[in-house]
């Protein structure tokens, strides 16, 4: 699981009003080299929420990225390379992704992580 | 699909197939299935999207507007065949909606 489909994803329980983001225990990362599209990844600035992904890249073991960015920043090949990375370079292999409302546990194996909710939680 | 689409939901993924077209074409895609069996043979196959195992009756759990596009082949009618959905009413489908409110408005 990429960080930029982390940042997409929140907890689907019934009842949680704010089940974003979900918290990642990683056990296993791994780092996969995938090209730069600069275009993208100015649009996904947009959309990416800053400071989860941040978090988010510090449990993934990254801790290269600003703790702000404007879209300044985006002119800065530094900056670009940086925001790649994280964004879409770095894998979740193995681990947890925890329910910031319930402490629910989301496991994730292989990358692919599992939302599937029990029949109490729909 | 309009060159300006960059990221995509693919529901109902199964092995990638359709998820390595918009791989071909230089799109993002996050894949959601129930079937763990096939997301598997999508991860031997070394697909470049991302995987979820999930259920689309218990809805995607994608933050709104942040899709540019959804592709979602034979998901209706495998809710229909199959049944996985916890207590799948086809009344009170509302897959449309919640698709909706996943994709960016234009």
């Amino acid at each position: 699981m990429r960080l930029i489909t982390h940042n997409m994803l929140s907890s689907n329980i019934k009842g949680v009003v704010n089940g974003f983001p979900l918290r990642i225990e990683a056990e296993k990362v791994v780092e996969k080299t995938v090209e730069m599209n600069g275009e993208f990844l100015k649009k996904m600035f947009e959309k990416i929420d800053w400071k989860a992904f941040v978090d988010a890249s510090r449990a993934m073991g990254y801790t290269e990225l600003p703790e702000e960015a404007d879209s300044s920043m985006l002119d800065s090949d530094e900056f670009l390379n940086r925001f790649h990375h994280a964004l879409l370079e770095l894998h979740l292999e193995e681990g947890v992704l925890v329910c910031p409302e319930t402490g629910r546990r989301f496991p994730v194996s292989k990358g692919i992580p599992n939302m599937l909710l029990h029949e109490d939680e729909v | 699909m309009p060159q300006n689409f960059l990221y995509c939901s693919n529901s109902g993924c199964g092995s990638g197939l359709s998820g390595e077209t918009i791989s071909e074409n230089g799109h993002h895609w996050i894949g959601l299935d129930i079937l763990a069996s096939m997301l598997n043979v999508a991860v031997e196959r070394e697909i470049e999207g991302d995987l979820l195992l999930g259920d689309m009756g218990q809805g995607l759990g994608i933050c709104p507007e942040v899709m540019d596009g959804a592709i979602n082949i034979s998901v209706v009618q495998a809710l229909q065949t199959v049944g996985n959905s916890l207590n799948f009413n086809p009344s009170k489908l509302t897959l449309s909606n919640r698709l909706k409110i996943s994709i960016r408005s234009p």
